[in-house]
């Protein structure tokens, strides 16, 4: 029964991946395409959240965590460069 | 038993980032698209999660959940704020329908309590050292101003032509 559930999350969150690729194309100014960058991350997490309890694979979830603080960490250096316009100083 | 509530979590979670994907497509405005995103992102990611945990239900895999509940409940708010910050700095690109800035209002008090702080500490700077270091900026003083806007009055010309090649 959780592999059902897993099938029709899965559907879902690449209704959602579709859905912030076109605000990524599309967005007017470049926060709201770093908006839709972020956003992309936090969805291809869960995919993998997903896809670990599919296949039972436990060591899944350590990369859950490290592409959670990766993505927190490329948001923030973004918000940086937008600020200042130079990364490193 | 448990997989009732796994499948209730996990099915919440994805609900939840389809609905922020919506709001991100469906809102005006950049702050309000980035209030969609983040609080529900962080709620469906966290439902996901905890259906994880529940799905395997060692404690290993328990513990790993909760450390990334955990980051993204503290990341998220923090990665929010400060592409709202630099974006307002950028240049509020607010929709047509808002109704209250209580940022704009202070970020001018900031920008002239700075200004006001930079003229103090040139007046300071020529009044003690004024004889030894002598720098172009410092040089209209409160009390000095309007001598030389009366001066300058009559001889206008060479004031708007001086001031073109500086910049």
């Amino acid at each position: 029964m959780i592999q059902t559930a897993v099938q029709i999350a899965l559907v879902m969150l690449i209704g959602s991946l579709t859905l912030s690729f076109y605000r990524l194309a599309k967005g007017p100014t470049t926060p709201d395409r770093i908006i839709a960058a972020d956003n992309i991350a936090t969805n291809l997490t869960g995919v993998l959240a997903l896809f670990a309890i599919q296949t039972g694979e436990k060591t899944i979830i350590i990369a859950v965590v490290a592409l959670t603080i990766l993505s927190f960490v490329a948001t923030a250096v973004y918000a940086k460069f937008l600020e200042r316009g130079k990364i490193i100083e | 038993m448990s997989d009732y509530i796994a499948v209730f979590f996990l099915l919440g979670g994805a609900f939840f980032m389809l609905v922020a994907s919506l709001g991100l497509v469906r809102f005006p405005d950049l702050y309000t698209r980035m209030h969609a995103a983040t609080k529900a992102t962080t709620f469906g990611m966290g439902g996901i999660l905890v259906a994880t945990a529940i799905a395997f239900g060692t404690v290993d895999v328990t513990m790993q959940s909760f450390l990334a509940v955990v980051f993204l409940f503290l990341t998220a708010p923090v990665s929010g704020h400060l592409i709202s910050r630099a974006a307002y700095r950028k240049g509020p690109n607010l929709a047509p329908m808002t109704t209250v800035d209580d940022y704009g209002p202070h970020l001018e008090a900031e920008k002239k309590a700075a200004e006001e702080e930079a003229t103090r500490k040139a007046a300071e700077a020529e009044a003690s050292g004024g004889p030894e270091d002598p720098s172009p900026g410092a040089d209209p003083s409160p009390g000095a101003d309007p001598s030389p806007g009366a001066d300058s009055g009559p001889d206008s010309d060479p004031g708007p032509s001086e001031s073109p090649p500086v910049p």
